[in-house]
């Protein structure tokens, strides 16, 4: 009666190993959960963060554009993004997206820089 | 005792504030009347001053010719070229154009002073009425419309020839483009700051290219200085394989550095051409001319 030898506390050991077994399969059924729900949450995630980031994309870059600011790339940018949205790739959507919206910001720190610092520009 | 000294303590903090706010107001009425002619003047001693010291043996009345008067390689070749200039059928065609008559019977002479001939070095100016820079080419327009006509598109074609047919008219004019009042010095101030700001996905501005290092190689190119930049439009660029003027070239220019050109005549490229075009006076009108 090897598997009623007390422990420590003197508790019965069976106890203890039906408890384990128990145990992982609980941890196996929580990773599963968690494995399946990272994974399709990542696609779910990038679905519904496109439209937004491509909203702020647009009128991050319509504000550099008004200044005189509009890099030539960044309206690429977002057509991709809106066409690989249409298509359904979700990813590539997502990447061009946050590419666009970079380079929007970055166009319209151009701008406000330009206009409080333009004169460190000259070379005199 | 206290409220002597209460009165005094007083007495100096109104007097503190009534001098700052003497000093506020002095520095206001600065601001609205600043002498801006004088600034101008500044600016085209300096701006002239930097070529002169950056290419010392460089004349300055050879600047009319680009890139041209500092690079003795690309020089030889233009001076080739020049043997049979390939914006002389630009302008033929202009010279056709400029003479033929509108629908109502009127020519581009009942628009332009002398008769069109020998203009080129007035623009562009500022009409104070408008309370905008005029070019020659929006002049050409102007006309135009006011005779009923369709305009004509800007960058290239028959405004281009008919823009290269006046510039010959006025060929040895000296530029003297003048800035006459404070809404006239609005303009040049917002030229002069498109000029000195960086833009474009590569961060550059046109001094960087044209001042910082002019004459020296990006790319397989060496830049040309920005004196004299005006003089010599339009112009035939073999790049193009045909005429075009100089809001084509500044839209050209934009690309390079990958920000997006402005629209040909808008009010942005017609400020930058009118601050150009100050800091090039004095020099000798040259257009049409061929570029690379």
């Amino acid at each position: 009666m090897a598997h009623l030898r007390g422990n420590k506390f003197n508790m019965p050991v069976m106890a203890k190993v039906s408890g384990e077994k128990a145990m992982n399969k609980c941890r196996l059924l929580f990773f599963m959960v968690l494995s399946i729900t990272l994974f399709s949450s990542g696609s779910l995630y990038a679905g519904a963060a496109v439209e937004p980031i491509l909203e702020d994309a647009r009128t991050t870059l319509n504000k550099a554009a008004a200044k005189g600011f509009e890099w030539t790339t960044t309206r690429k940018l977002i057509e991709g993004a809106e066409i690989a949205l249409a298509a359904g790739e979700k990813d590539k959507s997502l990447k061009l997206a946050k590419a666009a919206l970079n380079e929007a910001e970055k166009s319209l720190t151009q701008a406000n820089y330009a206009e409080a610092h333009w004169r460190a520009g000259i070379p005199l | 005792m206290g409220l002597v000294r209460h009165k005094i303590k007083t007495g100096i903090m109104l007097l503190g504030l009534f001098v700052f706010s003497c000093m506020a107001s002095a520095d206001a009425g600065a601001e609205s009347g600043v002498d801006f002619k004088a600034m101008v003047q500044q600016d085209i001693r300096d701006f002239q001053a930097y070529f002169k010291k950056r290419f010392s043996s460089v004349e300055f009345s050879e600047y009319k010719n680009g890139v041209y008067a500092i690079d003795t390689a690309s020089r030889e070749q233009w001076l080739e070229m020049e043997d049979f200039p390939p914006y002389e059928f630009a302008v033929d065609e202009g010279e056709e154009l400029f003479t033929a008559p509108f629908t109502n019977g009127k020519t581009y002479t009942d628009c332009f002073a002398n008769g069109g001939e020998g203009v080129r070095q007035n623009y562009p100016n500022f009409d104070s009425k408008k309370g905008e820079v005029i070019t020659l080419e929006l002049a050409i327009n102007n006309c135009r419309q006011a005779n009923g006509e369709k305009p004509l598109a800007y960058k290239k074609g028959p405004l281009a020839a008919l823009s290269a047919y006046m510039a010959s008219t006025s060929a040895g004019k000296t530029f003297a483009v003048a800035v006459p009042n404070e809404a006239a010095f609005q303009a040049y101030k917002d030229g002069k700051k498109f000029f000195y700001a960086k833009r474009g996905q590569l961060n550059f501005s046109c001094a960087d290219c044209h001042m910082r290092v002019a004459g020296q190689k990006l790319r397989a190119d060496i830049t040309s200085p920005a004196l004299g930049h005006p003089t010599g439009f339009p112009v035939y660029r073999s790049k193009w394989e045909e005429m075009g003027t100089l809001h084509r070239r500044y839209a050209g220019c934009n690309k390079n550095i990958r920000a997006k050109p402005l629209p040909a005549q808008g009010r942005a490229y017609r400020n930058l051409e009118y601050f150009q075009s100050v800091m090039s006076n004095g020099l000798e009108i040259n257009g049409p001319s061929s570029r690379k």
